[in-house]
């Protein structure tokens, strides 16, 4: 009666242990309420700093004259600040880019592919021929 | 006999102005150690009133920054059909630039000038950087340039 009396009690409290531990698990769950560590580590995401590690920005602003240069400090001051750089560009398209803009003209058909314009400038003799050294 | 020779006589005469009435003419610009990327160059003719008359040549292919080349850009508002075939790639900072063309003759002594917009990325524009008047007694001489341009001529 003694050994099955302590095999209760023993069951019983592993019983408990075990339950209680599930319903604590599952209002956390229900109250968002999360462990100190996990919660400071959530809470701090919208608050951390911006940082611009590669700026993939490769214009260089490094024109001539005064204004260009007021330009260039504006352009540092944007990047202290960690705001987003705007393209000074007034080119909308990327240099990269060897076709012509959307909806742009297209590029011209390069010496030696086609006749010269009808201009009553060049003659029917040879077709232009370029050279640089 | 006589037909014939009045034939060839007829055929003759057509055919030599033909052939005087245009001439190969070397165009060739230097440019200045600027400092910078290749420079666009637009090579264009104008009349005695000063109105476009056409392209000889455009050193740079990309029409996107042919509105840097603000005179010609002005003037044709950057028509590719006007450089389509006088076209090549842009020149560098010290290097020459040699265009041979098959030019009129009546070109030369006329009134006309050959303009030269000159235009670098992230640099100033230099519209009009050189205006020469076409004469075959200004043949063969230097005019210098006044920002990428050293200096131009023609010869012929």
């Amino acid at each position: 009666m003694t050994k099955t009396m302590t095999f209760l009690l023993a069951s019983t409290a592993l019983t408990i242990a075990l339950g209680a531990t599930a319903w604590s698990a599952t209002r956390i769950m229900d109250d968002e309420v999360l462990p100190t560590a996990v919660q400071s580590q959530m809470d701090s995401r919208d608050l951390s700093p911006l940082i611009f590690v590669n700026d993939d920005d490769d214009e260089d602003d490094d024109d001539e004259g005064e204004e260009d240069d007021e330009e260039d400090e504006d352009d540092d001051d944007d990047r202290r600040k960690g705001a987003r750089h705007e393209d000074d560009d007034d080119d909308d398209c990327d240099d990269d880019d060897d076709e012509a803009c959307a909806g742009g003209p297209r590029n011209p058909a390069p010496a030696g592919s086609t006749a010269p314009p009808a201009n009553g400038l060049f003659g029917n003799g040879a077709p232009p021929k370029a050279v640089t050294n | 006999m006589k037909s014939l020779l009045a034939m060839l006589a007829l055929t003759t005469a057509l055919t030599v102005p033909g052939l005087a009435t245009a001439r190969p003419v070397t165009l060739t610009t230097t440019m200045n150690a600027y400092g910078g990327d290749g420079a666009y160059l637009a090579l264009y003719v104008t009349d005695a009133s000063g109105a476009y008359v056409g392209s000889l040549w455009m050193a740079g292919g990309k029409s996107k920054f042919y509105k840097h080349l603000t005179d010609w850009y002005q003037a044709t508002g950057g028509d590719p059909a006007q450089i389509n075939g006088i076209t090549g790639a842009s020149v560098g900072a010290g290097r020459t630039l040699e265009v041979t063309l098959d030019l009129a003759d009546a070109l030369f002594d006329a009134g006309y000038t050959l303009h030269i917009d000159a235009a670098v990325e992230d640099m100033r524009d230099s519209p009009n950087e050189i205006a020469v008047p076409l004469t075959t007694a200004g043949a063969g001489a230097s005019v210098p340039g006044r920002r990428y341009i050293a200096n131009f001529k023609y010869e012929m």
